[in-house]
């Protein structure tokens, strides 16, 4: 008789991986680190304890659910944090702590614990702590402050915010606020107002890259989404822009990056498959351009992904792949 | 049962809207103010109390098969004389619980209760049962008000007293309405676990 | 068993009838009840506005139901009512109550126009579709007090359109349809004679 004592049996799959949960949030950290230091030099050190704050405060809340329901603690898996970092880099730089403080409870314990924690959440814990923020505060969450200009650490008051504020691109192109466009190029760069993370594509776009060839993320749903607002935004320019301008302004403004490479990507509230990841993608990408053109907001992409968010299951149904070595569905006989 | 028995029951351990989780619709939308919720709960309670009385005292006489058309014509008629006497004597409680008084015909918990209860007990019992079923969904309602108001407006009692003068506004909107109701569901059943 | 079926429709048809008027009974008699305090509340609501807009006697005009005008910017106003209004016998202007669209429907605003062209005030009666927190706000007396002594000449805009009235925060929308909603007042007072 052989010996199964020592022969250890497990259920498939059977590869083996120094990838965890852990080492793939670190790696969406360091991706968000050249958007962090463009968003530090164009709105100075209130970016980076705005987005401490924000990290701290997410680990803290995490960690008090988890003592609560009596869990292990599950704050060194990064998930947290890394929702810390995202929440912050969709908010205005000047948006109290507080208020910013709220949106991380509410995206940690409503959006993830409660709904069985890490990779059970079936919506975007950060986004849905913006969408909260926007809801409750809407004019905190809409103030931006002019590129480079000098925001209190602390406090701010609201004459010395008055003086600082300027529209976003995106709101001067919809024709809701008045203003000069700002080149291209900076929009590319980064010197815009805009939320803190949002304002700098290159920076974003590094980043996207960085987690590409780590692959944390594949291309798909970036691509898909990125693409279909390319296209879109090309064939029906808006605000009297020519058709490259207004695909160039619409893909660098807002947070179609941040979105894009950061947000839809998130593994448990997106498809599984290639192709569904493909149609996600389109879909966000259909909605942002929707409610960027026809909505009352400026900028679509926040409630765009949560919206494919809660589609992922339907989409993940109609995708499925077939099983290897499964026959042929065969069509039906009429 | 005694009273208190049946008070404790439509209070806590039978609640309507947080136990038996009916007449959900007017629970979320018209809680966004503490006015505005016992408005809604007593509206309702009233309602309730009288269309069981008639119900109970007609339980014999109404034949079986079209017992939920006699219902809810005794319901509506009963909802349409609060309306008019509402707009008449409280015409600022009726303007802003507007469109949901006349919804209170289609509340759950009223049809409900004739259906489970009104029709097949004693016009006392049936009296005392839209009492008590009525207070527990006020009281439902004035939590889920009191959470809402405080937090989405920042005041206390009906804009009386402002707490805080940068409120939550979701919280008066409907998706603060569905927030605070799962919430507040979560801690009663809690409380009421702890109970047994 | 033709028969039998047919005396239970009779039966039940005859119970619904009894039921139906009996609560048919009970309703005409509070109906009689309340008419009267129910038509007193929305006179008094009406008055109240007015008095709010313009310190003279009111008399209604007869305003078909979905009358509309045309502002210059091209915005289309419904007229709810209006009213001539008169002063120690002397003509003092119009009030008109306009329903602009805002954010998420009707802004009903009462307008004040005096005879000599300008806006005496407004007041928003209901504001109820608008987002609270934001449009809400109009109801604010800081927001109404702008308008008064503005010119009735369709020129009433928010600073960002070129005019004078500072825009509710983040709630542009309903500022704007409020400033097109006293506008189109003024050119309906204008038609008036």
């Amino acid at each position: 008789m052989y010996d199964f004592s020592k022969v250890v049996i497990t259920s498939s799959p059977h590869i083996k991986s120094k990838e965890d949960t852990q080492s793939i949030m670190l790696d969406v950290l360091i991706a968000l680190i050249p958007s962090l230091a463009v968003s530090t030099y164009i709105f100075g050190f209130r970016a980076i304890l705005m987005t401490v704050v924000s990290v701290a405060a997410c680990m803290v809340f995490e960690a008090i659910y988890d003592r609560i329901v009596g869990k292990p603690n599950t704050i060194k898996d990064l998930s947290a944090a890394v929702t810390g970092v995202l929440l912050a880099f969709v908010c205005p730089v000047t948006l109290p702590y507080w208020m910013l403080i709220i949106g991380d409870g509410i995206a940690i314990i409503v959006a993830k614990c409660l709904f069985g924690g890490l990779g059970k959440n079936f919506i975007n814990p950060a986004l849905a702590g913006r969408a909260f923020l926007l809801a409750s505060w809407p004019v905190a969450m809409t103030t931006w402050v002019r590129a480079r200009s000098s925001v209190g650490l602390i406090s701010n008051s609201t004459e010395a915010l008055d003086a600082m504020t300027s529209a976003t691109p995106l709101a001067i192109i919809k024709g809701t606020a008045e203003g000069e466009l700002p080149s291209i190029a900076s929009m590319f760069l980064g010197s815009i107002g805009g939320s803190m993370g949002e304002v700098s594509a290159i920076a974003l776009i590094i980043g996207g890259v960085y987690l590409l060839v780590r692959k944390v993320i594949t291309i798909h749903i970036p691509a898909a989404y990125i693409g279909t607002v390319a296209v879109l935004t090309f064939l029906f320019p808006q605000g009297g822009l020519g058709h490259l301008e207004s695909m160039l302004y619409s893909l660098f403004g807002g947070g179609l990056m941040l979105g894009a490479f950061f947000m839809a990507t998130d593994y448990s509230t997106s498809p599984v498959s290639r192709k569904g990841q493909v149609v996600f993608g389109i879909g966000c990408g259909l909605l942002t351009v929707m409610i960027r053109y026809f909505g009352g907001y400026p900028e679509g992409v926040c409630y765009s992904i949560l919206l494919m968010n809660t589609t992922v299951w339907l989409i993940d149904k109609y995708t499925r792949p077939t099983k290897f070595g499964a026959p042929a569905k065969q069509k039906k006989e009429g | 049962m005694s009273f208190g028995k049946n008070l404790k029951e439509g209070l806590f351990t039978n609640n309507p809207v947080l136990v038996q989780l009916i007449g959900m619709c007017p629970t979320l939308a018209t809680t966004t103010s503490v006015i505005n919720g016992v408005g809604m709960g007593l509206s309702a309670t009233a309602v309730l109390i009288c269309s069981n009385i008639v119900i109970s005292l007609l339980r014999k006489f109404i034949p079986n098969k079209v017992r939920i058309a006699a219902y809810i014509t005794v319901i509506a008629g009963f909802v349409t004389m609060i309306d008019l006497l509402l707009q008449a004597f409280i015409p600022s409680l009726s303007a802003s619980l507007g469109l949901f008084i006349p919804l209170i015909v289609v509340n759950c918990i009223i049809l409900g209760r004739a259906e489970a209860f009104a029709s097949k007990n004693s016009v006392g019992a049936s009296a005392v049962d839209g009492l008590v079923m009525g207070l527990g969904f006020t009281f439902a309602l004035v939590v889920m008000s009191v959470v809402r108001e405080l937090l989405g407006a920042g005041t206390i009692g009906g804009g009386l007293i402002t707490v805080f003068s940068q409120p939550a506004t979701i919280m008066i909107l409907p998706a603060g309405g569905f927030l605070t109701l799962g919430f507040v569901i979560a801690v009663m059943q809690k409380l009421l676990k702890k109970g047994e | 068993m033709a028969g039998k079926q047919k005396n239970e429709f009779v039966q039940l048809g005859g119970v619904l009838c009894a039921i139906t008027l009996v609560v048919a009974l009970c309703l005409g008699a509070v109906n009689a009840i309340t008419v009267e305090p129910i038509a007193k509340q929305n006179q008094i609501k009406t008055e109240n506005a007015l008095a709010q807009v313009m310190d003279a006697d009111s008399e209604p005009i007869e305003v078909a139901e979905g009358t509309t005008v045309k502002t210059d910017k091209g915005t289309d106003v419904e007229i709810v009512s209006a009213y001539k209004m008169t002063k120690d016998g002397q003509d003092a202007g119009y009030c008109v109550e306009v329903a602009p669209t805002g954010f998420g429907g009707g802004v009903d605003t009462m307008v004040g126009i005096s005879a000599d062209g300008t806006i005496t005030g407004i007041s928003i009666i209901s504001a109820s579709s608008e987002t609270p927190g934001l449009g809400a706000n109009s109801t604010k007396p800081e927001f109404q007090d702008q308008f008064a002594g503005q010119p009735a000449d369709g020129t009433v805009a928010v600073e960002k359109d070129g005019g004078s009235i500072v825009a509710l925060t983040g709630a542009t929308i309903t500022s704007r349809a409020v400033s097109e909603g006293v506008n189109a007042a003024a050119k309906f007072a204008a038609e008036q004679g």
